[in-house]
């Protein structure tokens, strides 16, 4: 059971309070619609190339961060940022600035400073100074592009670069939360002192962040758009030296929008003592061999390696770039999956099974209303994650646009759902993992735990690879001894060849959330997935720094 | 200021009780860690021969606005160490050459928790000792192909010290100084030919802690609070104008009234709109008369140059060396020669308070080695005496001047200015300083004269700017500069001044002092942050400390300028919104 409100937070209510950093939401809008209107106006008499679209999204970030480490604060610093994102195309739908060329689709937007009170003046001059800069880019980008295209030879792709989309209205703030950071500084104290009773381990620390974004969006079609979300996050890490030298490291977050969803204190204090505990397991685990062979992915496991290897490759955009591998880029209506697998891509869906997924949102960066997408059907390719840049047969948008403030818009992963027909309990997915490991005359497989990241590259310069990171991987002997855990391993692979090598799933579904960083800079994403036997997949064996131990003993007290 | 006061007061007066480090934790744990570091040695390779644990604990709170409207308000509180391990000995040891240098480190606890700082500081001593080790090995080997290495020492003898001032402490009020800022701010609504305008504040309350392997152990307050108004407008001709004023005081309460600021603020933006009128400037060369502040940025600029020595790092052969792009002090081969005219002495003297009822930035007792500050005379009635040196020894300069009070390259510490004070034995009247040049410029039959009144520092130059002088630098053949003029007028031989916008110096450096002809009665104190980059760029991120400089206006005889010769931006294609009443 939680507590209806976590200690040491108070909701209330942020209509009507003066202290409060969106006192006048529709301030902002208007003054953003007015300036926006009057430079549209003014520029499609007078500009040539003249523009046929404007936007402005102003993202507002106020956040409080503490942190601790052997019971000692280490910081706390309060921020309050707000600032402007501008689009200006010029050109046509069908051809405008931002098509892309030779792997790059420009760059026009900074992270303009905007008044946090809203004062008018300075916003309106903030707003006409940086657009006058951006629409002086773009009118550059749009007349290079034109000659460059004339230069290339006939391409295939003739995918337009803007899509159609309705205008939207929408006004819903996110809480505001008043919180004690004294409060708080003493429970991060309190559980960071928790590594202060494993010798071992080298760095350590606990960390909390609260975070309330608005984002004011207005476009020239009619849009203005203002919603946003709270997000908080305490973050539990150690890091640790195995007798050889390689370096260990163990972590554990929660995430919430809500705060009246995180744990007890008693629960949080729990998650830091196994990190503590998994991680003096760790260095005194034997090494990993290199194998190839049957394993489990936990669910927090199979998620991230679904994110890697699939979500990134149906990302709208890398299928019109040609300096991507462009993996699924013709395979729409095809096989990709095993069939009983399906998986959505859902950015409505707020919770999973009580947990918040934070790669949550009501409409996309672009405007388009958030919408779930299936974008594979009992293993059948359906399509792309979609921004309002069209690829093939998909003329719009499917919410998908997303990006970092700073940053350009692209197509990105939301809340990543992976479904299954196949499902069986964890117990039966064991007994057929050990079939499996027997069955290819292994010595044992591999059971990941946790993961706490990834990689993958996607660009055609590099192999076509992906790295998921292990945090605790177990070794899964076939006679029945305990499963032995294990350090330093990392899973290799390349995409299509892992797909289809999944056998079952498990009924289990779990949770993974993160920020996933790309081109359109670190955005918050979930996914979801039940664990999954493979029937073959490749480890290596971490890199190993040799750091050698401290020389002297670790201080002892007064 | 009163924790500097008092400062003084302790060191002369009372000597370091056991008492004062027991009851100070942070400083407890840096010494009892550091006795325990001296024992560290990995297998049968050498023991450290000098180990300094310093801590800065700062509060820091910064404010912008713009128009009347806030765009930053925030409050920081973090305590960042700094970590000496040396190996080797005062001769010879790992630092100074290209393999040298210092990675940035954790923060240390704002808890005054004893253990977790021990923990963090004996971490980081573990981690740097092995550097050293490495750092020395390879600059052993850079050194083995080499037939006469260099043999400058790498860390000059220095007594040790024992400081302890009470604490810095930020009194300051962020919620006021809101106010202030957005009010100050909003005066440029006013000005609508101004295109942007902004007002802010950074006040900075640091408490400096150090403890050494030769005993020295330090604590002292080391502050500042800066304000700062910059404003851009655009020239009919689209070119950009821009203009600034920053008042730099040690202690937030001695920031202008209210109403003094209105009135920079004032004169900051119709300087800028008198500069969008002004005529372009043409290409110059005659007498130039720099006017007070002018003419202490001038200093500020050229003795950060000339009056500190930068070291060569070892490198390996053929290896890349950073040094080789590095300008070296245009003095560096004249000591006891003329490098300025025999009436003028410059001297810097950082334990000065004041001058003439004038609080000095750059004053402060110990430098950050713990080296007490000294009082250095750099030109002697013309004559190079000395320069400012940190505990880096360069060429035959083996002995700190208590000047260290920045980190500098390849693990050293850079010296830096603290009160320079420029002296003249021959004073003028400034009306005699005008007068004077007005009759150089008859006598060469010259259409007119220059006065400059302001320097573009710290420079608030935009980037386009800052390519363009890139552009300049390296026709030039990488020859110093001097930062741009922002308020330069033209002196016709009537005695009328036309302001002009867009002049640039050509080669500029401390030889032109040389050609000094007069100097005048009124000294100007100018207070600036620094981080003593020869192009000293406001806000640039690095580690910055504060700098005075005590100078009159000064005629030089002949200097060369020239017109920017930027390419135009085109104007903004659509008209600025109207500005609201305030």
């Amino acid at each position: 059971m939680f507590p209806k409100v976590a200690a040491g937070f108070v909701a209330f209510v942020s209509i009507g309070l003066g202290v409060l950093s969106a006192a006048s939401p529709a301030g902002l809008i208007d003054i953003l619609t007015g300036e926006l209107n009057r430079e549209f106006t003014a520029l499609k008499a007078k500009a040539d190339p003249a523009p046929y679209y404007m936007a402005y999204e102003a993202t507002d970030e106020e956040s409080d961060s503490e942190s601790a480490s052997l019971g000692a604060l280490v910081n706390n610093v309060h921020s309050h940022v707000r600032g402007v994102d501008t689009t200006i195309r010029v050109g046509s739908p069908q051809f405008d600035n931002y098509h892309p060329y030779r792997g790059s689709a420009g760059r026009f937007t900074n992270f303009v400073s905007l008044s946090l009170d809203d004062n008018p003046n300075q916003i309106r001059r903030a707003l006409w100074a940086e657009s006058d800069r951006v629409y002086k880019l773009a009118s550059r980008r749009l007349l290079q592009l034109k000659t460059d295209q004339q230069l290339l030879a006939d391409q295939a792709d003739r995918d337009a670069d803007f899509s159609p989309e309705p205008a939207a209205t929408y006004n819903r703030l996110p809480e505001t939360y008043r919180y004690d950071t004294a409060a708080w500084a003493d429970k991060l104290r309190a559980w960071s002192a928790e590594f202060k009773k494993h010798r071992g381990i080298l760095g350590s620390g606990v960390s909390f962040r609260a975070e309330r974004d608005v984002s004011t969006f207005v476009n020239t079609e009619g849009s203005a758009i203002q919603q946003g979300r709270n997000l908080f996050r305490i973050e539990i890490e150690g890091i640790a030296l195995a007798q050889d030298g390689m370096d260990l490291r163990d972590s554990a977050t929660i995430e919430t929008g809500n705060p009246s969803q995180l744990p007890p204190d008693a629960a949080i204090q729990e998650k830091v003592r196994d990190v503590a505990t998994k991680l003096d397991q760790l260095a005194s685990a034997p090494p990993a061999e290199p194998m190839l062979g049957p394993a489990i992915l936990s669910g927090r496991a199979a998620a991230v390696f679904f994110h890697e290897i699939f979500g990134h490759r149906i990302e709208g955009h890398r299928q019109k770039d040609v300096s991507q591998d462009q993996t699924f880029t013709k395979m729409i209506g095809e096989k990709v999956l095993p069939d009983f697998i399906s998986v959505e891509f859902d950015p409505t869906r707020r919770t999973y099974n009580g947990t918040d997924l934070i790669g949550y949102y009501e409409y996309d960066d672009e405007g388009v209303k958030a919408q779930p997408v299936k974008v594979v059907e009992n293993g059948v390719l359906k399509t792309f994650l979609l921004s309002r840049s069209p690829v093939e047969q998909f003329l719009h948008s499917n919410g998908h646009g997303r990006r970092q403030p700073g940053y350009e818009v692209v197509s990105r992963q939301s809340n990543l759902i992976v479904e299954s027909s196949k499902q069986v309990s964890d117990k039966e997915l064991r007994a057929e993992l050990i079939a499996e490991i027997k069955r290819q005359g292994k010595p044992y497989g591999l059971y990941f735990e946790d993961v706490v990241s990834g990689y993958t590259t996607t660009g055609r310069q590099g192999t076509q690879a992906f790295k998921v990171v292990p945090l605790v991987v177990y070794r899964v002997y076939p006679d029945g001894r305990p499963d032995e855990l294990i350090r330093g391993v990392d899973i290799v692979g390349t995409p299509l060849a892992s797909f289809k090598n999944i056998l079952a799933t498990s009924d289990q579904a779990q949770i993974f959330n993160g920020y996933c960083g790309a081109e359109s800079g670190s955005i918050p994403v979930s996914a979801v997935s039940p664990a999954i036997l493979v029937s073959q997949i490749e480890t290596q064996k971490k890199q190993n720094s040799q750091r050698r131990p401290p020389i002297l003993p670790r201080p002892e007290g007064e | 200021m009163r924790g500097r006061f008092f400062a003084i007061a302790v060191l002369v007066a009372v000597p370091v009780l056991a008492s004062d480090i027991q009851n100070d934790t942070q400083l407890r744990a840096m010494v009892d860690e550091l006795a325990r570091a001296k024992t560290i040695q990995l297998s049968t390779l050498e023991k450290p021969y000098f180990i300094q644990y310093t801590s800065s604990d700062s509060e820091q709170a910064f404010l912008r606005a713009s128009l009347g409207g806030l765009l930053s308000s925030s409050r920081a509180h973090l305590r960042q160490p700094r970590l000496e391990i040396r190996v080797g000995d005062y001769k010879f040891d790992n630092t100074n050459s290209i393999f040298s240098g210092t990675p940035s480190l954790g923060l240390l606890p704002i808890d005054d928790d004893y253990q977790a700082i021990r923990t963090e500081l004996w971490l980081s001593t573990d981690g740097l000792y092995k550097a050293a080790l490495d750092q020395i090995t390879r600059k052993r080997n850079a050194l083995r192909d080499v037939m006469e290495p260099e043999n400058t020492p790498d860390l000059a003898p220095a007594k040790p010290v024992q400081v302890i001032a009470p604490p810095a402490q930020l009194g300051f009020n962020q919620k006021r100084w809101e106010t202030i800022i957005r009010d100050l701010s909003a005066h440029f609504c006013a000005h609508p030919d101004i295109a942007t305008s902004s007002v802010q504040v950074r006040a900075v309350s640091s408490t400096y802690r150090l403890a050494n392997s030769e005993g020295t152990v330090v604590r002292i307050p080391q502050e500042f609070t800066e304000l700062e108004i910059r404003t851009l407008a655009i020239a009919p001709d689209g070119k950009h104008v821009w203009n600034h004023q920053f008042v730099t005081v040690p202690d937030p309460s001695e920031l202008p009234s209210e109403q003094q600021l209105t009135k920079i603020v004032d004169g900051v933006a119709s300087e800028t709109d008198a500069l969008s009128k002004a005529p372009a400037a043409e290409d110059y060369t005659g007498p130039v008369l720099f006017e007070g502040e002018a003419a202490a940025q001038l200093m500020a600029q050229v003795l950060t140059d000339a009056a500190r020595l930068e070291r060569k790092p070892v490198a390996p052969q053929g290896a890349s060396n950073p040094a080789l792009g590095m300008l070296e002090s245009v003095w560096i081969t004249r000591m006891g020669s003329k490098v300025a005219p025999e009436w003028m002495t410059i001297v810097d003297d950082p334990r000065q308070q004041k001058f003439h009822g004038t609080v000095l930035a750059g004053a402060y007792q110990v430098d950050d080695q713990g080296v007490p500050a000294q009082r250095v005379t750099i030109v002697d009635k013309g004559t190079l005496k000395g320069f400012l040196l940190s505990r880096e020894p360069v060429g035959q300069f083996n002995g700190s001047n208590g000047h260290g009070r920045l980190p500098g390259g390849f693990g050293a510490e850079a010296a830096v200015p603290g009160n320079v004070f420029v002296q003249a034995d021959q004073p003028f009247s400034e009306a005699k300083m005008k007068a004077r040049l007005i009759d150089k410029i008859k006598l060469a039959g010259l259409k007119y004269g220059l006065i400059v009144r302001r320097l573009d520092f710290p420079s608030t130059a935009n980037f386009e700017e800052l390519q363009s002088m890139a552009r300049q630098l390296e026709k030039s053949g990488y020859s110093r500069t001097l930062n741009s003029p922002i308020l330069a007028y033209r002196v016709y031989p009537d005695g009328h001044e036309e302001l002009v916008r867009g002049a640039r110096f050509r080669e500029f450096s401390a030889r032109d002092l040389r050609d000094v002809d007069a100097a005048s009665d009124k000294p100007y104190v100018l207070n600036y942050v620094t981080n003593v980059s020869s192009f000293n760029l406001a806000d640039s991120g690095a580690d910055v400390t504060t700098s005075s400089v005590i100078c009159p206006s000064l005629l030089f005889e002949s200097l060369d300028l020239a017109r920017a010769e930027d390419e135009r931006a085109k104007p903004p294609m659509v008209p600025p919104p109207p500005l609201a009443g305030q």
